[in-house]
């Protein structure tokens, strides 16, 4: 028997304003129930948008769906309430801190069969059994905001295991989860498609870990237009040629990226952690008025830390990779480098002039000589103009030169990067995959020696973070910078990477690079 | 041995009531009712709810503070741009005591509000009792759920201006403005993500808590009036 | 008007942020006090950032432009505040309304027609005096006199043009120039001049 169809839609075509070109350009497209799809293209060609779509929350929350339907088993979505639509289709995203109102997961269950209009007394029971199926017990009563991400998103599963929608969709739901966790996440995945029925759709720039999960993979461009369908490994491989001209990764791609050898010579000099602990809760070194002066105790127990007895060499003008799961502490590691947090044991920086102690070096010099690019790239921008992100870094590095001189060179940065056309755009008008260059440009732009970089590729195509890597990479060999990047993208850290280190056991451990 | 009366009684009849004593504080300019009001409430606090009483004065030390600090200026303010042999009259320190009391008086019915109320059955009242529609009430809710999210970035982007060694200023305008692109960008993801989960902001619903008002609200709502026109009667 | 879920939660974060930029400011006007109290005009310390807390208001009218938006978001702004424990508890609700309604006012007298720099002064102006009107019986203003009231009440009206009018007109241009504002009125117009 043929399966049902459980999303179809026709001709779609969707603007987020009214005249400007159409996000969605005459989509149709058939999903069979119980089946797992997966739609990939690259940033901007209208996937998420698709999704919204599909769900029903895109019109109602802003554009115009101009022309075509969308049917849910058989259904018009257009006559459905939202009450009604979640017995349909529930929805994931990609931002799992943004995906709840209340403040546990029990609370949040609770809310969920409100919206569907289940008795108060049969609430408990229910939320319980949803829980036990999704192995999300010890998980209930704990404060959402204090889990991890990988936990977050088997919490907003549990919500869609209980509202028991016919459908889920999921928008880019692993680009913040570490590679444990997505491999988690593809057991349930499979396990709600095999033994619930349900039916999949995916919306991923990554095709590696959807690999003997996926039934089918659908390749959108420009428009969310449908390029190519694959449903195994050798229709992926076929498929090589338009994945290259899309600019999305297919499996190994990273693999198979060639750049310039580094010669492999580390010197002496760098970043030495020695029998570094860091603790749990974490130690501000701010200096708060009145407030009481916090230290770490001084014989902190390794169950307290995240780093215990840690040693470690960061080379001098070289790349270094740290990889690890989420919440051991990489991006604690980054505010210890950046002399915010306190520490024990020793973090001594070499160099030429001599060895210092980072905790010594005080906050204006640790500034003046460690850079940061964060996470979430529009915390990073201080003025209102893509242009003065960077030349204001120029100006106080060059401080002789005048201000046409300063805004040649800031435009010449720009170009490197793509980002000439909009010079004079904000830049939290850019899209990720540019904010995230532009914040990188801003940083190498005020000229500090050292980087720190919190996964800069997060949520990025392929050809985007080869841009933002390739422009890393060429500054650190031009301008003798070294870089410390947190990552989980293991193929991007193999291809970039000069020294990668794996925190293991509270550990740093090394895999590739520095001798001892 | 505390209590936990005034924990229990419903937020949103708590509120009214507060409001209620409020206005009659308002009406008379009286130091002794103000500071009258403060210590009964106080005492209140401490026998009739569980709250914790170390957080609670480390929470009354800057209003205290305040207070001094209105009081003094209360005190110079009458001879602003006046000469006078004196520093102060009699009538200015009367004034002055209750610009300075007054602070007191309202900052310890704040604190009897927000020390012995949950926020999230105070909103449920709102929309039970006050009959506010879920789509308010849970957007609150929502936005309220938010508060370590936007903290953390708010931290990494003064950070951020700190790292890129540009000042914030005095009032952290530029730091406000990315939190607050941020923010926007978010209710709107949440808003998606509540809707996902088949919330319509109108339609029916069911309730896992439904916050009531019994008896002993109401004992509550005419205790506290009468205490409060006592107060005012004895002291006036 | 009829409120989404979107333009609630915006305007409610939005009230988050705020809410934490106050917490701050209230140890700058104690501050101001302070510093302004030996020269006689300590009354005045607060009154010079009043402008902050009306922001909401205007803030939330600016961007979606339709009626009674105002007294909405600073009710919801002032319910925020309640819930992450202001220290003044419920009577924030009875300010925010005062106050929303003192917002309105500026909008409403020009007939809904015109969100400019213009009407975002006008609303900053009714805005300090509507709310200082009850304030003078709540907090007592009574006790400083005539000319003191005058000059505080002169303090607060300029605050308020300063931070209501202008400062949110600034950081809400920005905001529609960020693209972040896509859904609202504002941001609609921003996107039908780049247009053009």
């Amino acid at each position: 028997m043929e399966p049902r169809v459980a999303i179809s839609c026709n001709h779609l075509k969707f603007t987020y304003f009214e005249e400007s070109r159409p996000i969605l350009d005459d989509v149709t497209l058939e999903i069979p129930e119980g089946s797992i799809t997966v739609l990939m293209g690259s940033s901007g060609c209208g996937k998420s948008t698709l999704a919204a779509v599909l769900c029903g929350l895109l019109p109602e929350n802003g554009g115009f769906l101009t022309e075509g339907t969308i049917e849910l088993f058989g259904q018009p979505l257009k006559e459905m309430n939202p009450s009604k639509r979640a017995a349909f289709v529930s929805m994931m995203f990609q931002n799992p801190d943004l995906q709840f109102c209340m403040e546990t997961l029990r609370e949040e269950l609770y809310f969920c069969m409100e919206n569907i209009r289940i008795p108060a007394g049969e609430m408990k029971e229910k939320a319980e059994i949803a829980a036990k199926a999704m192995e999300t017990e010890h998980l209930l009563d704990r404060p959402l905001h204090s889990l991890s991400g990988g936990e977050k998103q088997r919490a907003v599963l549990t919500c869609i295991y209980l509202l028991d929608a016919k459908c889920i969709i999921l928008d880019e739901p692993f680009a913040n989860l570490d590679p444990a966790s997505v491999g988690d996440m593809m057991v349930w995945m499979k396990m709600l498609c095999k033994e619930q029925g349900k039916t999949i759709l995916a919306i991923d720039h990554m095709s590696d870990h959807w690999i003997g999960t996926a039934d089918r993979f659908v390749l959108l461009g420009r428009g969310a237009e449908i390029l190519a369908q694959a449903e195994n490994e050798e229709d992926l491989e076929k498929c090589k040629g338009i994945f290259k001209q899309e600019g999305i990764a297919y499996p190994g791609i990273w693999a198979e990226t060639e750049i310039a050898p580094n010669e492999n010579d580390f010197g002496d000099f760098g970043l030495y952690l020695k029998q570094l602990k860091m603790p749990k809760k974490p130690v501000s070194t701010k200096k708060r008025l009145f407030a009481r002066k916090e230290r770490i105790p001084a014989n902190l127990k390794a169950q307290d830390s995240l780093l215990y007895e840690a040693d470690a060499l960061f080379p001098q003008e070289k790349i270094t990779a740290i990889l690890g799961p989420s919440g051991c502490g990489k991006t604690s590691l980054m505010m210890t480098l950046l002399n915010q947090r306190k520490y024990l044991g020793s973090i001594e920086v070499v160099e030429k002039a001599g060895a210092r102690e980072v905790a010594d070096i005080g906050m204006k010099g640790t500034f003046a000589e460690v850079g940061i690019a964060f996470q979430n790239p529009s915390n990073q921008f201080i003025t209102q103009n893509v242009t003065a992100e960077v030349t204001d870094g120029l100006s106080r590095r060059y401080p002789e030169e005048s201000e046409e001189q300063i805004k040649e060179r800031a435009i010449a940065m720009l170009d490197t990067c793509g980002l000439k056309p909009y010079q004079e755009f904000s830049p939290f008008m850019l899209s990720q995959g540019q904010q995230r260059r532009l914040a990188v440009l801003s940083v190498l732009a005020a000229g500090q020696k050292l980087l720190l970089l919190d996964e800069p590729t997060y949520g990025q195509d392929y050809i985007s973070a080869r841009a933002l890597m390739d422009q890393v990479r060429e500054k650190v060999l031009d301008e003798k910078l070294t870089v410390i990047m947190v990552t989980h993208d293991r193929g991007l850290a193999e291809t970039y990477a000069d020294v990668i280190y794996n925190v293991k056991d509270q550990k740093l451990c090394l895999e590739t690079g520095v001798g001892k | 041995m505390r209590l936990s009366t005034l924990d229990r009684i419903n937020p949103f009849v708590k509120s009214i009531v507060i409001l209620v004593c409020c206005i009659m504080m308002a009406i008379t300019q009286s130091w002794q009712v103000n500071v009258a009001v403060f210590l009964v409430w106080f005492a209140a606090m401490l026998v009739f709810s569980k709250c914790k009483i170390k957080s609670l004065i480390l929470t009354l030390v800057p209003v205290v503070f305040l207070a001094l600090i209105v009081f003094v200026s209360g005190l110079f303010a009458g001879n602003a741009g006046v000469d006078s042999d004196s520093l102060y009259t009699v009538g200015n320190l009367e004034s002055a005591l209750v610009l300075g009391t007054r602070i007191l008086s309202y900052v310890i019915f704040g604190l009897l509000f927000a020390f012995t109320t949950d926020s999230k059955e105070f909103i449920m009242s709102l929309m039970h009792q006050a009959k506010v529609k879920p789509k308010f009430a849970y957007g609150v809710l929502a936005a309220v759920n938010l508060v370590p999210t936007l903290q953390r970035e708010w931290a990494e982007v003064n950070l951020a201006y700190q790292a890129r060694r540009k000042s914030t200023g005095i009032i952290p305008f530029g730091p406000m403005f990315n939190t607050l692109v941020n923010g926007i960008r978010w209710s709107e993801n949440v808003a998606m993500a509540m809707e996902s989960k088949g919330f319509d902001g109108e339609g029916e619903r069911t309730y896992s808590i439904e916050t009531r008002v019994g008896a002993k609200d109401y004992i509550y709502a005419i205790v506290s009036v009468v205490i409060m026109a006592v107060i005012i009667v004895v002291f006036h | 008007m009829n409120w989404k879920l979107k333009d609630i939660l915006m305007v409610a974060v939005v009230g988050v942020i705020f809410a934490l930029v106050f917490y701050g400011a209230n140890y700058l006007g104690t501050a101001l006090t302070a510093v302004l109290t030996p020269f006689g005009y300590g009354p005045l310390g607060y009154q010079l950032i009043y402008g902050l807390w009306f922001m909401a208001a205007t803030f939330a009218t600016y961007i979606i432009q339709k009626k009674g938006v105002g007294i909405v978001a600073e009710m919801l702004a002032a319910v925020v505040e309640t819930v992450l424990g202001g220290m003044f508890g419920p009577m924030t609700l009875v300010n925010g309304f005062i106050q929303g309604f003192g917002c309105e006012f500026g909008f409403m007298i020009t007939g809904y027609k015109f969100f400019n720099l213009f009407t975002l002064v006008l609303s900053s102006i009714t805005c300090a005096v509507i709310s200082f009107i009850p304030e003078t019986f709540f907090y007592g203003y009574l006790a400083y006199g005539g000319q003191m009231m005058l000059i505080m009440l002169i303090c607060r009206i300029i605050s308020s043009i300063i931070f209501t009018g202008i400062i949110v007109k600034i950081i809400c241009d920005g905001l529609a120039k960020a693209g972040v504002l896509k859904g609202y009125a504002l941001g609609m117009k921003q996107k039908m001049k780049e247009a053009k």
